[in-house]
């Protein structure tokens, strides 16, 4: 089943345009309109090299991820929350409120 | 990429009908581009200037006499006639927008740059409309800084440690804090440290615990001690980003991804961490 | 189920005005007396009036967060640490979105509307709205020098042009989930950014000619057709200028017998000295007031200290920038608007502030019909919010109203009339303008009262004769049955509902659509598409419409 969305924003730069067209078939990603090279490129290798979820480079399970991450940031002194550059204002507004309870620093890329 | 097209030299307005010719488009750059060979006018200009071009077209907007500058001088590599001429274009524009990038604010100067660069635009509304737009690299960078400026009040470089934002570039910015060896513990979300942050300030990351979300394998996450692979936001994920000059747009997902969005990702470690914190949330 | 029991309620609406009375709250809304157990607070000897309502505010959007990022030094000094249920923030005159919310509620606020917001910038409005809890919230859509709109007034067959505005405007309220159209500088704007001259009312405005009376008109009458709750929301020509009185009479008179608000209208009772100075027009003003009962306004009162003036009203932020030479920020929102921020400092030595000051104070005590003017400090341009309590000391309490005139510019008597005034509010007449009058003007039927089916919002304050400290620190505030605030501080943090009206005709906020000829005029001038335009659904997850008609 081929898929056409229409007015798609493009993620990749902060032009952000938004009238790529990009089409689905059987949830993979085949073709993509109006995009420039960077934004058509992204697009189609977005489903390739995908991370694994990594433990202390063994592969784990998400719960034990979580649990491990929980521990490093609270046993921290002076944790670091960084990046942010290619995410949602969603996603930003979650990683102020964690790293106000874990009383941490948080910078993004603007800061050099 | 398409910038030109969509925002700047070529864009059609209600009065610019006619696009391209109905603008003048001026580069400054140290080195020749295909932006600037569809220039009107080029100045390529000496790394490291300018401050000091913007500030001599500051003085020429303002229309102070520059003692010892002869039409043929040169200021930043260029002949001082010819910033005369630009500044005469300037204020003679009927509307004018400097697109600025990180060759300016990353350069000698940085901030300053800036500062000057912002001061230039502000005396010229003395005769025209003038405005200035940052070239943000990243999809939603200044997305990031925006709900950090609601939240916390300051864009970047914020510090919670007394239970409120404290905002001190150069003490609580990344790259600051790497050197020093002030973090203890980094989590690190869709950016990678690798490819942006100087050399010494990712080996000393490698010497402390580090939690990554990032959807795909890059430098980083073959080192990080905690990788979670997170849907790509935009692709595999819904939810705002902020273009450059501050338009916010909400981004759908287009496919499935079988992990979960950085929202999900960060709202299930801040779960993690109010459990050892204080057991159950209390509110 | 809650009931506060034995406290003196002030409840303008239902004609309750100081008496003992019991009130319960279940499900989130007053209702009648029942034997039901359950939580009780003994309000004896205390104060209760309805959560407080403001009718314009400026605490979320692009120009606000650009004001946060612009002025850090408004911050250092201000802050609460996160706590238990609360989020921290900082920000003296522009709060971080959960430091507004905790500070309104912690005043008995539980209403706010922010007062100006570009259709373009809605969603991030929105978003700031999501992040600023304990307070139910709304936006007003800024169409005051929308090029879409003035091109549709070029229109000469008044029948067309009437529908074409009914659709444009309904379009542009419900994709910015908008509660009230907003105008300001109408004409102005546009002209500015053509770097021509300030408009008056009949100056045409390039590049469709249209000039600020056209649109005032057409609006008011829209703002009728699709029978909005609340007012059109204006703003008036030349904002802060000596003399601007005329033009503000001028549009009185041109939208009387219509529904208009005129806000923050101390900046726009201006008269002139032979010098070009500053002198009240306050009491001509106020007299076409009291002969107008179809008008409302609010205040605008200035407050002496750190301010950060931010307004849709480009050209005027220009000016205040050039005569006061502080740091400026200007933007231009493409087809729809401009805006613009200047941080400055009102004293009471400076003879221009100090008859501001007093200019909106006699309004607020000129107008008669309490029901007809909102306290407001047009937060946060003529004074942070956070002064309300010591507006209210300085309208309940002649002589220390008196002690204060002693401390401003000796000459400001000669240009004002505040010093001759002697009425004092009572406290009905404070209910009346910080929550009933304010809920009344906006259509909202569910606030600003204390009957059965409205909200659950209350205040409880213990007595004082000092009212300013009285007002700054309710002992209770209740939203929605529930306790928020102890003792002015708030101790939960929830998010409030948000208020979006439905224009009349249609069937729901995505039944609105452009014209062809509009929406082809859409894709050719916006920078986004037409598809991207409407704020989503995902970003009201409380949504509360109120429909119209």
């Amino acid at each position: 089943m081929t898929i056409i969305h229409e007015d798609v924003v493009c993620a990749f730069c902060g032009c952000l345009c938004d009238d790529l067209k990009v089409e689905v078939e059987d949830n993979k990603i085949t073709k993509v309109n109006n995009a420039c090279a960077i934004g058509r490129n992204k697009l189609m290798h977005a489903q390739t090299d995908c991370t694994a979820l990594k433990v202390n480079g063994r592969e784990a399970a998400w719960g034990e991820a979580l649990a491990e991450a929980a521990k490093i940031l609270v046993k921290a002194k002076s944790p670091l929350v960084y990046g942010l550059s290619s995410t949602t204002s969603e996603a930003v507004r979650e990683a102020v409120a964690l790293t106000e309870l874990i009383k941490g620093t948080v910078d993004n890329p603007s800061s050099y | 990429m398409r910038h030109l097209k969509r925002y700047s030299a070529l864009a059609k307005g209600l009065y610019t009908p006619e696009g391209r010719k109905d603008r003048k488009v001026v580069v400054i750059d140290v080195r020749p581009s295909p932006t600037s060979k569809n220039a009107d006018i080029f100045l390529q200009v000496t790394p490291g200037a300018d401050f000091e071009i913007v500030h001599v077209l500051r003085l020429l907007i303002a229309g102070k006499r520059l003692e010892g500058l002869e039409e043929e001088s040169l200021v930043g590599g260029v002949a001082f006639r010819q910033w005369q001429e630009l500044a005469e274009l300037m204020k003679a524009c009927r509307y004018g927008v400097v697109m600025f990038g990180i060759g300016l604010t990353q350069s000698r100067g940085k901030d300053l740059n800036a500062e000057e660069l912002n001061s230039l635009i502000i005396e010229l509304n003395a005769f025209t409309r003038f405005y200035a737009v940052a070239m943000r690299g990243h999809g939603n960078v200044n997305g990031s800084n925006q709900v950090l400026a609601w939240q916390t009040g300051y864009p970047l470089a914020v510090n919670f440690q007394r239970g409120y934002p404290r905002f001190n570039p150069g003490e609580f910015s990344v790259v600051d804090m790497l050197r020093r060896k002030e973090a203890d513990a980094a989590l690190i979300i869709a950016t990678d440290p690798s490819a942006h942050l100087p050399q010494s300030a990712v080996n000393y990351l490698k010497s402390i615990p580090t939690i990554y979300l990032e959807p795909h394998e890059n430098a980083t996450t073959t080192w990080a001690n905690v990788v979670i692979p997170v849907a790509p936001a935009g692709i595999g994920a819904g939810g705002t980003f902020y273009r450059m000059d501050n338009i916010p747009l909400q981004l759908k997902k287009l496919v499935d991804f079988a992990v979960p969005s950085d929202l999900e990702a960060l709202q299930g470690i801040k779960e993690e961490v109010l459990r050892l914190k204080r057991g159950e949330a209390a509110c | 189920m809650l009931k506060i029991i034995n406290g003196q309620v002030y409840d303008p609406k239902n004609g309750i005005n100081g008496v003992s009375k019991d009130l319960y709250i279940d499900g989130g809304r007053f209702v009648q007396p029942v034997q039901e157990a359950g939580e009780t607070i003994d309000a004896g000897g205390c104060i209760i009036m309805p959560g407080g309502v403001d009718i314009h505010s400026h605490i979320a959007g692009a120009k606000v967060n650009s004001a946060r990022i612009m002025c850090p030094e408004d911050h250092y000094d201000h802050f609460r640490a996160a706590a238990d249920c609360t989020r921290s923030g900082v920000g003296h005159t522009i709060p971080t979105t959960f430091l507004t919310g905790y500070e309104y509620a912690g005043l008995g606020y539980t209403t706010v509307f922010e007062a100006a917001v570009p259709p373009l910038e809605a969603r991030h409005a929105h978003e700031e709205l999501e992040d600023t809890p304990l307070v139910d919230t709304g936006i007003y859509t800024l169409m005051g020098n929308n090029t879409m709109i003035m091109k549709a007034l070029q229109e000469k067959d008044a029948a067309k042009r009437r529908e074409t505005l009914r659709s444009l405007v309904s379009w542009l309220l419900a994709s910015s989930k908008g509660y009230a159209i907003k105008v300001v500088n109408p004409g102005g704007v546009e002209s500015w950014k053509w770097s021509a001259g300030t408009v008056d009312l009949d100056t045409p405005v390039q590049p469709f000619g249209i000039s600020s009376r056209q649109i005032l008109t057409a609006l008011a009458e829209t703002n009728e057709d699709l029978k909005l709750p609340h007012a059109l929301h204006l703003h008036t020509n030349h904002l802060g200028d000596p003399g601007n009185v005329r033009t503000t009479l001028e549009t009185m008179k041109t939208l009387t017998g219509h529904r208009v608000h005129f806000t923050h209208l101390q900046f726009h009772s201006y008269g002139i000295t032979p010098k070009g100075g500053l002198k009240s027009a306050a009491p001509e003003i106020a007299e076409f007031m009291n002969a107008h009962p179809e008008f409302t306004c609010d205040a605008g009162q200035i407050v002496f200290g750190p301010v950060t003036t931010m307004t849709a009203d480009s050209p005027m932020q220009f000016h205040l920038h050039e005569t006061t030479g502080n740091k400026w920020g200007s933007f231009d929102v493409e087809m729809e608007t401009g805006s613009g921020i200047v941080p400055l400092r009102y004293r009471p030595s400076v003879l221009f502030n100090a008859s501001q000051w007093c200019i909106g104070l006699e309004l607020l005590l000129l107008i008669k019909n309490p029901w007809q003017i909102v306290l407001t400090t047009d937060h946060p341009n003529a004074g942070p919010f956070t002064a309300y309590p010591q507006i209210i000391r300085l309208l309940m309490d002649a002589d220390y109203r008196n002690s204060v005139i002693e401390t401003l510019h000796p000459k400001v008597g000669h240009y004002t009339h505040l010093k001759d005034l002697k009425r004092e509010y009572t406290l009905e007449e404070i209910a009346i303008i910080t929550r009933s009058g304010p809920a009344k003007a906006l259509g909202l039927s569910n606030k600003g009262h204390l009957g059965p089916g409205a909200d659950g919002d209350l205040v409880i304050y213990q007595p004082h004769k000092d009212k300013e400290k009285m007002f700054a620190s309710p002992v209770y505030v209740i939203k929605d049955g529930r306790i928020i605030v102890r003792d002015g501080i708030a101790r939960q943090s929830f998010g409030g509902k948000r208020l979006v009206a439905l224009p009349y005709g249609l069937k729901d906020l995505a039944d609105g659509s452009l014209s062809q000829e509009l929406a082809q005029d859409f894709a050719d001038y916006y920078s986004i598409s037409l598809r991207n335009f409407a704020v989503q659904y995902d970003y009201l997850p409380r949504m509360e419409v109120i429909s119209c008609g």
